[in-house]
């Protein structure tokens, strides 16, 4: 979703492909994409890696909630009593 | 049935809810990380063999480490440590993608294995020291006297 790849054709058909002869360029971002790319003797060139981009928004995301909830909201509970985890006597 | 009775017991706590959704929320930040970091390093042309030793040189590294983290979370309140650890393994996850984009045009060579070893052990350590933290809080707060389903419940 977030990897954007191009399959460029080669320029002249190499002699030994194993797939159809790629003859235009298409969106090679998905592996299945990608082998039929390689394999019609085209090459894949990957312009965004979605890896970068889910990372930083993971570590973004991470950073928010961290200082926004889960830090205050952690050192909350533990200063709470022991009697805070109890379960009412039945 | 009367163990079944007690977890819901438990789950009705406030305090156990708000955990629970603690515990949902911290992964998200770092599960990008640890989830496909290996996989790209192999898809950028890092051998499995040097992904294996890295791994290998990992383990010595997490039980003796492990052990300091058990003294920290003594030392300091458990959910303190958890906390800097937590902003350790964002920095830890930054490292890796940094990692990731260093990678050597002409392959892995030794320097750059260093690194990778040095990212992994970071990672690692960090993650022992959230999950150690997080298992003292947990024995601190389990009532004893149904210790064991209070414990396995947190666990989950």
């Amino acid at each position: 979703m977030f990897t954007a790849a191009t399959c460029t054709p080669a320029s002249i058909a190499p002699p030994d492909f194993k797939g159809e002869l790629i003859t235009k360029p298409f969106s090679c971002a998905l592996e299945n994409d990608r082998h039929v790319c390689v394999n019609g003797g085209g090459t894949c060139n990957i312009t965004t890696d979605g890896y970068y981009i889910v990372n930083v928004l993971c570590i973004i995301i991470g950073v928010v909630t961290f200082w926004g909830f889960i830090k205050p909201k952690a050192l909350q509970l533990q200063s709470l009593p022991l009697r805070a985890w109890r379960i009412a006597e039945q | 049935m009367e163990v079944y009775r007690v977890m819901g017991g438990i789950l009705s706590l406030k305090n156990i809810q708000t955990f629970i959704v603690i515990h949902l929320i911290a992964k998200i930040g770092f599960q990008a990380n640890d989830a496909v970091t290996n996989l790209k390093l192999l898809e950028k042309g890092f051998s499995q063999e040097d992904l294996a030793l890295t791994v290998l040189i990992d383990f010595p590294f997490e039980i003796s480490l492990g052990y300091y983290a058990g003294k920290w979370s003594e030392q300091y309140a458990p959910m303190r440590l958890w906390c800097w650890a937590f902003v350790g393994r964002l920095v830890a996850a930054a490292f890796a993608q940094f990692t990731v984009m260093i990678f050597p045009s002409g392959g892995t060579n030794l320097p750059y294995l260093c690194v990778v070893i040095v990212e992994h052990v970071f990672s690692t350590f960090m993650s022992t020291v959230m999950f150690v933290a997080v298992s003292a809080f947990h024995a601190k707060i389990a009532d004893p006297h149904i210790g064991g389903t209070y414990m396995t419940l947190l666990a989950t």
